[in-house]
């Protein structure tokens, strides 16, 4: 299929593929794992393998264009993260809307309407909002308990669940990009380890 | 700490911690002894995906045909009831160059050539695209 010229055609996206390293497909693993697991935690019956499939099928089918001059790598990051963003903002947790005594409660509605992301949301179970929350306390007791020797992982943490941004978190914790990048990989490389198991 | 549910920033910190993995390209990937049985998973992943795209194009393109064609058939008609009046109103039709030239690229034969289900057939064509209204448009006073 002929997609213009400044898009990848199919016989280049399966070269691409074939061609993967080793460490790109690592990579391409690693950042599949853990969106997948962000939406797990709102809820999401998410898999890995799912997002990674779908989004090199939306790649093929058109609706997410390979550009060249990126990486095909990069690419399909970006698509995850699109996928990903999307499937999030339709669940639309609702931050505002009070319970009958007065506590805020997140409110988790599915939207109606339907994109190309119908393959994927067809096959997505969704966690009962209770049970979700639940798992999210336990994976982040977890989570703290398994860095409660580092401090400093800890501290990035702290500002990650606040959802503040890697400039604000090392502007607070007054630590350089390199020192930041360092304790998220340590905190990144020890999570995916404890997932993958011994 | 703040309020926010705890999905929430369970959600926040792994989201970021998939964006910290934007600057990674593989070189230097962190991997465990299994990594190259992994690759070959994610490689074979990879290229069913692109299959499973293959056949969703495929079936979006059948999709916005079968649109087309149902659009097309279930669009009223007002053509004359008539073979020869149909005939009649093709010819008029025709007079007009840019017309004649869109008939002759659809059917590559003249007007003497055509039989009567193939004049009919075509009047249908002119008329889901808006030739004919043009043309009924203009001739009005």
């Amino acid at each position: 299929m002929n997609q213009g010229p400044q898009y990848a055609t199919d016989a280049e996206v399966k070269a691409a593929v074939v061609a993967l390293s080793d460490d790109e497909a690592h990579v391409l693993r690693r950042a599949a794992e853990f969106r997948a697991r962000s939406l797990v935690a709102l809820g999401l019956g998410v898999d890995a393998d799912d997002l990674l499939k779908e989004a090199i099928a939306r790649t093929i089918a058109g609706t997410r264009r390979w550009r060249r001059g990126i990486s095909l790598v990069q690419h399909l990051k970006m698509t995850m993260r699109s996928i990903a963003s999307h499937l999030r903002d339709k669940m639309n947790l609702d931050l505002d809307t009070p319970r009958e005594d007065g506590q805020k409660r997140y409110k988790l509605v599915a939207a109606t309407g339907h994109e190309d992301g119908d393959a994927l949301d067809s096959v997505m179970s969704r966690t009962p909002a209770a049970d979700a929350v639940v798992a999210a306390r336990d994976e982040l007791r977890l989570i703290r308990e398994r860095f409660a020797s580092d401090q400093k992982v800890l501290d990035v943490i702290d500002g990650l669940e606040s959802e503040m941004t890697g400039p604000d978190i090392q502007e607070v914790l007054g630590i350089s990009d390199q020192e930041y990048e360092t304790r998220i990989k340590r905190m990144r490389e020890t999570l995916a380890r404890d997932r993958r198991g011994p | 700490m703040t309020s926010k549910d705890e999905r929430e920033r369970l959600h926040a910190l792994l989201w970021a911690l998939a964006d910290s993995l934007d600057h990674e390209s593989g070189a230097g990937a962190e991997r465990s002894a299994t990594a190259s049985g992994d690759a070959d998973r994610v490689r074979a992943l990879l290229l069913d995906g692109i299959q499973a795209g293959k056949k969703r194009r495929l079936a979006d393109a059948r999709a916005q045909h079968a649109e087309a064609v149902a659009a097309y058939r279930g669009s009223t008609s007002r053509l004359p009831s008539s073979a020869g009046d149909r005939r009649r109103l093709l010819g008029q039709v025709m007079e007009r160059p840019k017309v004649k030239e869109l008939v002759l690229t659809i059917q590559h034969r003249e007007l003497r050539d055509m039989n009567d289900d193939d004049v009919e057939s075509l009047l249908r064509q002119l008329e889901h695209l808006g030739v004919l209204d043009n043309l009924a448009s203009k001739k009005s006073p």
